[in-house]
């Protein structure tokens, strides 16, 4: 896997810059900093999977909506995705379709400190582009 | 009157506090600006907000102008402070223009004890408080855990649905915006997503911005309004911030997915994303509105059921019965929300979607949309500050009919971003630093209090005071905080 990714000073919420040399990447270094923004160190013992697959009719909506799903199962299910297993992005006859498995683990009250509530992952300034030999790409969490 | 230009955007000046962004390429209305020329070339510096005020001017059916508040900031879609009146016809609804905190809003209770009475066990009364209402992140907790059918049956009912279960009074309904429910909310447009975030969250506080605060009445401006919303000086009084938690982050996430494909099949150009939409008569616009409505009933609740928490704290901390306490609710106001009201437009009463994003409905003396008792001086409107200074009532007044479609300003607005705030808040001790000033504070973390400290906000009372100028509404008291609980 090739990549990395810097969070940038925003007023109100958490702004990162991810960059890596295909789409794949670019989604699994996006899932590192989302998970990085919401919890410190965690330790992949005991891990489930969970799977996703969506289509969207572009590469920035696949992008939001994959981080989205990660955030609501957090939230909504209580559970941590902590790295991606395996992920598969194709371009379909309208759009964009992703496959991903996902490894996490329940959230833990005990050990695990969720930093910070993301509400949402947003569009904004979210334009996924081929600069200098990489995908590049500004991302903005609503906290 | 001058003009300046300010990010290659031209602003004429209208009057004193009033600046207006001509229409000009694909803009269909002008923009129009309340703020002072102070807080103008200071706050709006390194911001694209007024980039976003004209973007807001590009939204099919927009009417009039696209407004923005003296607390005008950043945000996704509209700015925050931003206001935007949509024909019903041929106009859009955007969920850019509600914001992610659905019926994010405020609530004011006042209490028969005065501060100099009570003040030795404010420390107490703050860990009661701290213990019995659930704050931070995904805090969850307050009540039982709901079935889906019992939460389908509070997205429906809103604070009545607190009401059946003894969380409050028939005055807390009346004291509420839309008594505490929007009728059309629809709990089957919702999803099982957004369910299952906020299934747990009733009566709770949450984190970032979100507090509950216990003030006291500092100083009274208008003391026939005072009087009639039973406010005096030396008063305790308890205001409440939150809104619709994880439910409604998860319905305006999902229903901008929906509504981004939306613009595109309907044709429209817009300069953002955040600002997709869809027309007030379509499947699209309508399921949005149900459930934004139902979000809205989530958040009159949650705060409802969050003050009946902070009541039963007040009782256990002072040894009082509810009729000696006097725990009465003055007004629960929302300032994010889309909502159809009627306006007076070119000459005419006109049904519109009016977007307040940010921004605080403030309608004048005589409105049928008022609780009775009010309807001599008008809404109340409930401004917070930060933890460290204070916080406003005000009112609406005619000219918010005119100019706003009877809108005001809802809060301060950052000044420092969180991780400025962190790097401030390095070295010092801010729980004592606030202590001096007479102010005690309970919070899940150090991290919250640095990054909400006082010094990250902006001076509200410059905000207020612009709208106070301007006659938009009128200053009627100010509110010191002497105890904080956050998340």
């Amino acid at each position: 896997m090739t990549g990395r990714y810097n969070f940038i000073d925003h007023t109100a919420d958490i702004a990162v810059e991810v960059s890596a040399e295909n789409f794949e990447d670019l989604f699994i270094i996006s899932a590192k900093a989302w998970r990085d923004s919401v919890i410190d160190e965690i330790s992949l013992t005991n891990p489930q999977e969970k799977v996703l697959e969506f289509d969207d009719d572009s590469l920035e909506e696949l992008l939001v909506h994959f981080l989205s799903e990660l955030n609501y199962f957090l939230l909504g299910k209580k559970w941590i995705a902590v790295s991606v297993r395996q992920i598969k992005i194709n371009k379909i006859e309208i759009g964009w379709r992703l496959s991903a498995a996902i490894l996490g683990v329940p959230v833990d009250e005990q050990k695990h400190k969720i930093k910070i509530e993301i509400k949402a992952v947003t569009f904004h300034q979210l334009d996924i582009k081929f600069i200098n030999g990489e995908y590049k790409t500004r991302i903005v969490f609503d906290i | 009157m001058d003009s300046i230009k300010l990010h290659n955007t031209l602003l004429n000046q209208i009057r004193e506090n009033v600046w207006e962004i001509p229409a000009i390429g694909e803009m269909r209305v002008p923009g129009r600006i309340y703020i002072s020329r102070k807080m103008l070339e200071r706050t709006i510096e390194n911001e694209d907000a007024l980039q976003q005020v004209i973007n807001v001017a590009h939204l099919p059916g927009i009417q009039k102008y696209s407004l923005a508040m003296p607390d005008i900031h950043w945000g996704y879609g509209f700015p925050i402070g931003g206001v935007a009146a949509t024909d019903l016809d041929d106009g859009v609804i955007s969920p850019g223009g509600v914001g992610y905190d659905i019926n994010c809003g405020v609530r004011l209770a006042v209490t028969n004890l005065e501060y100099e009475s009570v003040k030795a066990k404010i420390g107490k009364l703050i860990t009661n408080l701290f213990n019995n209402i659930p704050t931070g992140v995904g805090s969850s907790g307050a009540i039982k855990k709901l079935s889906p059918k019992e939460m389908k049956q509070l997205l429906s009912k809103g604070s009545a649905w607190a009401l059946e279960n003894n969380l409050g009074s028939s005055s807390d309904l009346e004291f509420t915006e839309e008594s505490g429910t929007m009728k059309n909310a629809d709990p089957d447009v919702v999803s099982q997503h957004a369910i299952e975030r906020g299934v747990d969250q009733v009566g709770t506080l949450g984190s970032g911005n979100h507090f509950l605060e216990v003030d006291v009445v500092e100083e009274i401006f208008l003391p026939r309004a005072a009087e009639l919303f039973g406010l005096f000086k030396g008063q305790i009084v308890v205001l409440i911030h939150t809104g619709s938690r994880g439910l409604g982050y998860q319905i305006c996430d999902d229903y901008l997915k929906t509504l981004v494909k939306a613009s595109d099949r309907y044709g429209f150009k817009l300069p953002d994303r955040q600002l997709a939409c869809a027309p007030l008569n379509s499947r699209e616009g309508k399921d949005y509105l149900s459930a934004m409505q139902a979000a809205a009933n989530f958040a009159w609740n949650n705060r409802q059921v969050i003050m009946h928490l902070a009541k039963k704290s007040f009782m256990e901390t002072f040894s009082m019965k509810e009729s000696e306490l006097g725990f009465n609710l003055i007004y629960d106001v929302c300032h994010n929300i889309a909502k159809i009201e009627e306006h007076f437009i070119n000459s005419e009463m006109k049904k519109v979607c009016v977007h307040r994003k940010g921004a605080t409905r403030a309608f004048a003396p005589g409105s049928k949309m008022i609780p009775k008792k009010y309807q001599e001086i008008g809404q109340p409107v409930l401004i917070p500050g930060d933890m460290g200074r204070y916080s406003y009532v005000a009112i609406g007044t005619q000219k918010a009919m005119e100019e706003t479609f009877g809108s005001s300003c809802h809060g301060a607005g950052r000044n420092l971003s969180r991780h400025r705030a962190m790097k401030e808040a390095k070295g010092r001790d801010l729980v004592n630093e606030l202590k001096q000033k007479g102010i005690i504070i309970q919070a899940k973390g150090y991290r919250t209090i640095a990054e909400e400290m006082s010094g990250a906000y902006k001076d509200v009372a410059d905000v207020v005071n612009v709208m106070h100028d301007e006659g938009i509404t009128h200053k009627v008291a100010m509110l010191r905080p002497v105890g904080v609980i956050k998340g």
